[in-house]
């Protein structure tokens, strides 16, 4: 018997340097005094030992699924419905909305450019027939968008997606793993927003469009906080323009330099990994979108990554579009921004983003 | 380091284990003091220096009180002290974490106040001298202890020190099983009910009725869950390590009458305090007074294992008092009432008394117990608390029937029906609660 618990301790001790190995990420830092007061240590020892467990995923499954038999239908604030993931958000906060407000008619007063405004709803809004029963949720969505367009008072033009978006909610218009927009969502936004901006004639009718339905199956983000296995993947898909022939050439300013592609699609970068980057390349601190044979208007964009839903179409009616991301803008690029050289600004956010200081941020950028 | 973390159970549990059993056997003591002063160091190296030198000092105490020639004097002196010391550090202790909850002292009351049981158990001679630093030691610091207890005297814990029969396969297997039970009690019913009592003790303007039931009842569970939890790891590791630790809880949620409740909830506490009161006297007859005070003392005692403030001694307050009443004013109705009645009698009384825990200061305990009656004109209920009823009725469940004894009568009932099997049984079921416990953690 003796032999026995020698033998498993020699089991257990050779299964300790195992698990550390496994723990060794590139980011692991051998413990300090500080990381073990603070403990950051075990911390990252856990969440590296999570990532590098053998079946991790099956077992993050796992620990997923009990929590819904024990009728858990949130999880990291998202709600799992029978038909995807759906990101609960936040009651947005008065005071910064009437701060944003001013921040965007000061604004729109100073630059002397057509301004626009464009608000959208989350899917939390418009699906909200697949939340469950008596679900705590922000659902005054609709009223604060129109409380918003209302104070904009004729200086800034609206462009109001809700009526459209809810009446249509039995489509594909959001991603069932991500929080946004999918293209066909994208192209009911355009047809709205594109009336504003350019005139309902010059419209890319849907029968102008080719589309391309890309094989791999997507999973998105919110796929990667609440991994509910039922849920059924995203299919990306591509509208390109057929009417007349058109060339693009997308350039991304950013931190890591510059870099460009000659398509509104990257498609390659699917097979990456990089899902939602086929579109436009994804989204930098500045993004612009050059097309020969367009219409010459140029058009400067304040707006967060709902843009890549619906640029792909409305790239087919400006020169030069230019999409400012204010989250990732940094001093040295914000000096390629001349708003003078534009003949529109348009403001694009989810009410979830607007309900933060990015107009402010804008603001003090063109001040 | 966590006790319930990946690497608790796949790499600190590993080499503890290791260390243990490839020691020699009369070193294994010291291998455990090791592992557990490791322990310490990993998981709050702010507080080794309080509890080396608490743990230290109670030993110099017990070594000169240990002494043949020490005077009676001397001997009270020592007692005084240590208990004075240990009460002074409790105090501050719970001070600080009225101040800065994050910063509560790991294990704190276990080395306190198992220091205070044994230096008046050697006092009063209830215990022989204690000459071992290691063992007493690892009697005050044995680390799955640390977080609930249980509490045991000295000489129960040092009984198994060596005494106690070399843990064989079966133990280990058994210790092992229990203590990843007990992780997945805090993992799954603990941590997902804790969760629901948040949303529901948030509500202000949104309570009702039901929502103030649920949420006492919800929070009645949560304790039962971590508690026992930890105990039940405390437990296991004891017999991976051949110790043989008492229980802390007897399922109190189905107790007959609220005496009852005491006798299966945090019973090792209210045994300490027992001890360190009455000591050898405790069994015996008491006047009526001194009874109805022994069972007030202790209730609100008991209360301020949750922590030091009014509203936790408010709950044992309460609950002694219908203890007493039990007692004193109507000894034998109880055992007239069938018993399903006398079950409910006392959830009911207990769930109310978990009202009065609820609370941050008396007035908002009271609040609660108000609330509960529906004098302070909350709705009976609305869509908030429909809503999470909707989506936790499962979790709620299984948190109720987990509570209760039904699965130990099957596990008890499965050992007797094939002993021969245990071991495999054993083996799978620390298998599959192992993959559960990782799940959960990565989950």
């Amino acid at each position: 018997m003796t032999g026995f618990f020698k033998l498993l301790a020699c089991v257990m001790l050779l299964l300790v340097p195992y698990f550390l190995i496994l723990a060794q990420g590139d980011s692991f830092e051998p413990p300090s005094r500080e990381s073990i007061e603070d403990r950051t240590f075990f911390s990252r020892l856990d969440d590296s030992l999570a990532e590098a467990l053998p079946f991790q995923t099956r077992l993050r499954q796992l620990g997923l699924r009990l929590g819904l038999l024990g009728g858990q239908r949130e999880q990291n604030d998202i709600f799992i419905s029978d038909n995807g993931l759906i990101k609960n958000i936040d009651a947005t906060s008065e005071v910064r909305i009437s701060q944003n407000v001013g921040a965007i008619l000061r604004l729109a007063e100073r630059i002397q450019i057509p301004t626009y405004l464009m608000l959208l709803p989350t899917a939390s809004a418009i699906l909200q027939e697949q939340l469950p029963p008596y679900a705590n949720i922000y659902n005054n969505q609709r009223q604060t968008i129109e409380d918003i367009y209302s104070q904009m008072s004729g200086q800034v033009t609206v462009a109001d997606v809700y009526p459209l978006l809810y009446n249509l909610r039995g489509e594909y218009l959001y991603y069932r793993t991500e929080n946004n927009l999918t293209p066909q969502g994208g192209y009911y936004v355009y047809t709205v927003l594109g009336a504003k901006l350019v005139g309902r004639r010059e419209l890319v009718e849907l029968d102008q469009l080719d589309i391309q339905y890309l094989p791999e199956p997507y999973y998105g983000d919110l796929y990667q906080k609440s991994p509910y296995q039922n849920v059924r993947p995203d299919t990306l898909s591509l509208f390109r323009y057929q009417a007349y022939p058109r060339e693009y050439l997308v350039t991304h300013y950013g931190n890591g330099g510059i870099k460009t592609y000659h398509t509104l699609y990257p498609t390659h970068l699917a097979g990456l990994g990089q899902g939602p980057d086929v579109y436009l390349g994804g989204i930098s601190a500045i993004t612009t979108i050059r097309t020969t044979n367009a219409p010459p208007r140029s058009l400067l964009i304040f707006g967060d990554k709902t843009a890549l839903a619906y640029l792909p179409f409305l790239a087919n009616n400006y020169q030069d579009i230019t999409l400012v991301d204010l989250f990732q803008l940094t001093p040295t690029l914000s000096n390629r921004i001349q708003p003078d050289q534009y003949h529109q600004v348009l403001f694009a956010y989810s009410l979830e983003t607007f309900d933060s200081d990015i107009p402010l941020r804008a603001e003090r950028l063109l001040d | 380091m966590e006790l319930v973390s990946l690497s608790f159970f796949y790499i600190f549990l590993p080499v503890c284990i290791s260390v243990y059993f490839l020691a020699p056997r009369r070193l294994r003591p010291a291998a455990l003091l090791f592992v557990s002063l490791i322990y310490y160091l990993f998981a709050q190296p702010k507080s080794v220096p309080l509890m080396a030198i608490t743990v230290l000092l109670d030993f110099v105490s017990l070594r000169i009180m240990s002494r043949e020639k020490a005077s009676a004097p001397l001997r009270r002196g020592c007692l005084w002290f240590s208990v004075v010391k240990n009460l002074l550090v409790l105090f501050w202790a719970g001070a600080s974490v009225q101040i800065r909850p994050a910063e509560a002292v790991l294990g704190v009351a276990v080395y306190c106040l198992s220091g205070i049981d044994c230096v008046a158990s050697v006092y009063r001679r209830e215990t022989p001298a204690v000459t071992s630093p290691v063992r007493f030691g690892l009697y005050c610091l044995f680390f799955p202890r640390l977080y609930q207890g249980p509490l045991l005297t000295y000489g129960e814990f040092d009984s198994h020190l060596d005494a106690g029969p070399r843990p064989g396969p079966l133990q280990i297997l058994d210790g092992l099983c229990r203590m990843l039970l007990g992780a997945v009690k805090i993992l799954l019913p603990g941590r997902y009910l804790s969760l629901l009592y948040v949303t529901l003790r948030a509500y202000s303007a949104d309570a009702s009725i039901l929502s103030r039931w649920c949420m006492v009842l919800v929070l009645a569970l949560t304790t039962f869950y971590r508690l026992s939890g930890y105990c039940d790891m405390a437990v296991g590791l004891g017999g991976v390590f051949g110790l043989r630790l008492p229980q802390n809880f007897y399922y109190p949620y189905q107790s007959r009458s609220v005496q009852d409740f005491f006798q299966r909830f945090l019973v090792t506490v209210s045994g300490f305090y027992r001890r360190l009161f009455y000591g050898g006297q405790q069994d015996a007859p008491m006047p009526p007074a001194a009874d109805a005070n022994q069972i007030i003392v202790i209730g609100m005692l008991l209360g301020l294992w949750f922590g030091m403030s009014a509203p936790h001694m408010m709950w044992g307050i309460f609950l002694a008092a219908f203890a007493v009443m039990e007692r004193r004013l109507y000894p034998n109705a109880l055992e007239r009432i069938p018993t399903l009645f006398r079950r409910m009698y006392t959830l009911l009384v207990v769930l109310v008394s978990f009202a009065l825990l609820a609370g941050d200061s008396p007035t908002q305990s009271l609040r609660f117990v108000a609330d509960l009656t529906g004098l302070t004109g909350l709705v009976p209920w609305n869509n908030q608390i429909l809503y999470l009823l909707s989506t936790n009725w499962l979790l709620l469940l299984i948190g109720c029937f987990f509570a209760t004894n039904i699965c130990s009568l099957l596990i008890t009932t499965l050992r007797r029906a094939v002993p021969k099997w245990m071991p495999a049984l054993l083996a799978a079921a620390d298998g599959v609660l192992l993959l559960l416990v990782t799940g959960l953690l990565i989950g």
